[in-house]
């Protein structure tokens, strides 16, 4: 099953119309959680707004995930070691109030198991392929790198 | 640990203790005032030892009124901003005691750290 999600806060309709455009021609089950956007989906399952536990439910069962370039999503990705296929907000079409996910996704792209899709006819090219799962161990390092600094200062202020 | 958010996500994993806060950002500057208010009265009420945000407006307010009453303040910018530091955070960046980037660049060794980051 291939997940689609736009995050919670902004519509992202250019998204959900390219997933549902394609949908047709990808041969597996489509779910896409919408956001607040107006264009309803026909040729995939989709809903406004999951609850948490549903989400994950998804998520956790998903194959490949589709998504705006949303650190949560990402990193939710990470964590459940799935492929997931960004295709970032643009402020000039009005999905978001500045292009930093342009910036995340220029950061992003390369990294094992993350995908970046510029348009639909890169999202078709990449549903096709074969695509390793997101997360590795020099990640998990910074991550901790992150915390360790973070529990100092904390200590010393105790 | 108590989390102030403007929305309530579940899906996060955050435990029960989720406090509302008030949206502000650059589209509807009006309403920064009473969420400062707002801000002031939620750090009054908690009294916690250290605030931590990752921005953006409504973060930074709840951080200023920390910074007034003498609470620890930490920011750490969203690792979304890789390129530069977000608007919310290079405004923290001056008051706050502990100001990081998840961005070896963005980091400056002086007033911006660098420690490492989410993903």
């Amino acid at each position: 099953m291939i997940l689609v999600t736009v995050g919670t806060q902004l519509p992202f309709d250019r998204l959900v119309g390219a997933m549902d455009a394609l949908a047709p021609s990808l041969g597996v089950p489509i779910f896409a959680q919408i956001g607040h956007g107006g264009l309803a989906p026909r040729n995939m399952d989709w809903a406004p707004m999951l609850s948490g536990e549903e989400f994950l439910r998804r998520f956790a069962g998903a194959t490949t995930v589709v998504a705006h370039a949303g650190i949560g999503t990402v990193l939710m990705a990470q964590r459940w070691r799935k492929p997931i296929v960004l295709v970032p907000r643009r402020s000039g079409r009005g999905e978001h109030r500045n292009d930093h996910q342009l910036a995340t996704c220029a950061e992003l792209r390369g990294r094992r198991g993350i995908y970046v899709a510029d348009g639909i006819d890169d999202l078709a090219v990449l549903l096709k392929q074969t695509l390793l799962p997101a997360g590795d161990d020099a990640e998990l390092d910074q991550r901790l790198g992150l915390v360790e600094g973070l529990r100092r200062q904390l200590h010393r202020w105790s | 640990m108590i989390y102030a958010s403007t929305v309530f996500e579940p899906r996060s994993g955050l435990p029960e203790r989720q406090l509302p806060l008030r949206d502000v950002n650059r589209n509807a500057p009006w309403q920064a005032l009473p969420a400062f208010w707002e801000a002031l009265a939620l750090v009054r009420r908690i009294r916690p030892a250290v605030i931590v945000s990752t921005g953006a407006g409504p973060g930074l307010l709840v951080l200023v009124a920390g910074r007034l009453l003498g609470v620890h303040t930490v920011w750490i910018d969203s690792v979304a901003n890789a390129e530069r530091l977000s608007m919310s955070g290079w405004l923290a960046r001056r008051f706050v005691e502990l100001h990081c980037s998840q961005w070896e660049h963005l980091a400056d060794g002086a007033r911006t750290k660098f420690f490492g980051r989410m993903l």
